[in-house]
C-alpha cells in the first residue's frame, strides 16, 4: 500500500525537477543576440574550428590573374580580377598579404552576396572560395602600384 | 488499482502524437524571415561592407525536428500498447516483435543518415564561420540569425506537452512505472528536450545554429542507442513468440497422436 503512495510522489518529484532544469536552461541566454569578436571566436567554437581544421589554401594552379606573376600581385591604379577555377576541393582560401591600402572584394562562398573588405599595408586578408570559384577584385585606388603577395603553407 | 484507466491512457497517446507532431512541423513556423538589416549590423561591427537589400533568411535548425527520433519511438512503444486495447491478444503478442524490428530497423536507419548530415551541416557552418572575413559573411546570411526566442516557446510547448504525457501514463496505470524500458525512454524524451534548450542558450545569438546542430548530434545519438535496443528486444521477442508457436504446434500434435 505504502509503495502505491511513493512512486507516484517520486515520479511528480521527477517531473518537477525536469520542468524546473528545462525553465533553467531556456531563461539563460548568454551573449544576447551578437557575436562578439567574429574574427576570433574563442571558446567552445574556437575549440571545434581547431579540431575539425580550417579550410586548406587554394591550389596555385587554380589562381588566374592578368596582374599575377609567379606568387605576386602588381596592381596599378584600378582593379585587378583573380580568377579562381572551380574545384572540388570544396571551401578553400586566397591569402594576400599586401604592402598597401587595398580593397578587396569577393561574393561570400556559396552565396551571390559581394564583400567587401578594406585591408591595411602589412595586413593579410583570407578570402575563402567555394567548391565553384569566384572572382576576386584587389582594388588600388589613386594614383598608386600596390604589390600583393600570394601566401601559401604556414 | 491495477486497472488501466483508458481516458489517462489516450491523453498520454494523443499528447505525444501532438508531440512528435509539433517537432515534424516546426520549419513551419520556425525560419524563414528576412534578416537582411541584422545582417548588414552584423557586418559593419565586424568592419565589413555588404550590400543591403539582400535575401537572408532565419534557418530553422536541427535540434527541434532531432528530437523526433527519440520521441517517435516512445510513441511508438505507447501506440503499441494501445493497439493491445484493440486487436486480440494472440495476435498482438505474435505481431509486436515483428512490427518493433520493421519500425527499429527505420528508426536505426534514419537516425544514422541525419547524423551524418548534422555533422556535415556542422563542419561546413564551423568552417565558414572561421573563414574570417568572406566565410563569416557566408555564415551570417546563412545560418547566423537562428529564431531561438521563437524556438524556446515551440520547446515549452513540446515540454508541457512530454510531462503531460508522463503524468498521464503514470495515473492511467501505475505498473507503468514498473516498466523500466518505458520510464528509461521517457526520462530520455525529457533530457533531450532539455539539452536541446540548454545547447540554444550557451552561446550568443549569432553562433546558436552551430550548438543547435549539435543538439541535433545528441538527439540522433540517443535515438541510434534507443533503436538498437528496440532492436535487440524484437529479436527477443520473435524468437521467444516462435518457441512457444513451436511448443504449442508439438503439444497439440502430441495430445492428437495420443491413444485414446
Amino acid at each position: 500500500m505504502r509503495r502505491h503512495l511513493t512512486q507516484p510522489r517520486i515520479v511528480v518529484g521527477v517531473l518537477v525537477l525536469l520542468g524546473v532544469l528545462f525553465v533553467l536552461a531556456t531563461t539563460h541566454r548568454a551573449g544576447g543576440d551578437g557575436g562578439g569578436d567574429l574574427s576570433h571566436p574563442g571558446g567552445f567554437v574556437g575549440w571545434l574550428g581547431h579540431r575539425f581544421g580550417g579550410s586548406p589554401d587554394a591550389d596555385r594552379a587554380d589562381l588566374s590573374a592578368p596582374c599575377l606573376q609567379q606568387d605576386s600581385l602588381t596592381v596599378k591604379d584600378g582593379t585587378c580580377t583573380v580568377t579562381v577555377a572551380r574545384s572540388d576541393a570544396g571551401q578553400r582560401n586566397v591569402r594576400l598579404r599586401t604592402d598597401s591600402d587595398v580593397a578587396v572584394q569577393a561574393p561570400a562562398p556559396g552565396r551571390d552576396t559581394l564583400v567587401r573588405s578594406d585591408v591595411e599595408a602589412g595586413a593579410t586578408v583570407s578570402v575563402a572560395v567555394g567548391g565553384d570559384g569566384a572572382d576576386i577584385d584587389v582594388i588600388c585606388a589613386g594614383n598608386r602600384t600596390c604589390t600583393l603577395t600570394l601566401v601559401t603553407g604556414g | 488499482m491495477d486497472r488501466l484507466r483508458t481516458p489517462f491512457f489516450l491523453v498520454a497517446l494523443v499528447a505525444m502524437a501532438l508531440v512528435v507532431c509539433v517537432e515534424l512541423g516546426e520549419h513551419l513556423i520556425v525560419g524563414g524571415f528576412d534578416a537582411g538589416g541584422a545582417l548588414t549590423g552584423q557586418a559593419a561591427a565586424a568592419g565589413l561592407q555588404v550590400p543591403a537589400g539582400g535575401q537572408v533568411e532565419r534557418p530553422a535548425g536541427l535540434g527541434i525536428p532531432y528530437l523526433a527520433l527519440v520521441d517517435a519511438a516512445a510513441l511508438f512503444t505507447v501506440a503499441l500498447m494501445a493497439a493491445g486495447l484493440v486487436v486480440p491478444q494472440r495476435l498482438h503478442g505474435r505481431l509486436q516483435g515483428i512490427v518493433t524490428l520493421v519500425f527499429a530497423f527505420l528508426l536505426l536507419l534514419a537516425a544514422i543518415g541525419l547524423l551524418v548530415l548534422a555533422v556535415a551541416k556542422l563542419i561546413l557552418m564551423v568552417t565558414l564561420l572561421l573563414a574570417f572575413p568572406f566565410g563569416t559573411i557566408a555564415y551570417l546570411i546563412g545560418f547566423g540569425f537562428f529564431p531561438r526566442g521563437t524556438a524556446a516557446v515551440i520547446l515549452s510547448l513540446i515540454m508541457f506537452l512530454k510531462l503531460v504525457f508522463a503524468g498521464a501514463l503514470t495515473a492511467a496505470q501505475q505498473r507503468f512505472l514498473q516498466n523500466k524500458g518505458l520510464v528509461l525512454l521517457t526520462l530520455t524524451s525529457l533530457l533531450v528536450t532539455i539539452a536541446v534548450s540548454f545547447l540554444h542558450g550557451i552561446v550568443p545569438g549569432v553562433l546558436v545554429s552551430i550548438t543547435d546542430a549539435i543538439a541535433g548530434i545528441v538527439c540522433a545519438i540517443a535515438a541510434i542507442i534507443w533503436a538498437i535496443v528496440l532492436l535487440v528486444g524484437a529479436v527477443v521477442a520473435i524468437v521467444t513468440a516462435a518457441r512457444a508457436t513451436a511448443d504449442t504446434a508439438r503439444s497439440t500434435a502430441l495430445a492428437a497422436a495420443a491413444p485414446g
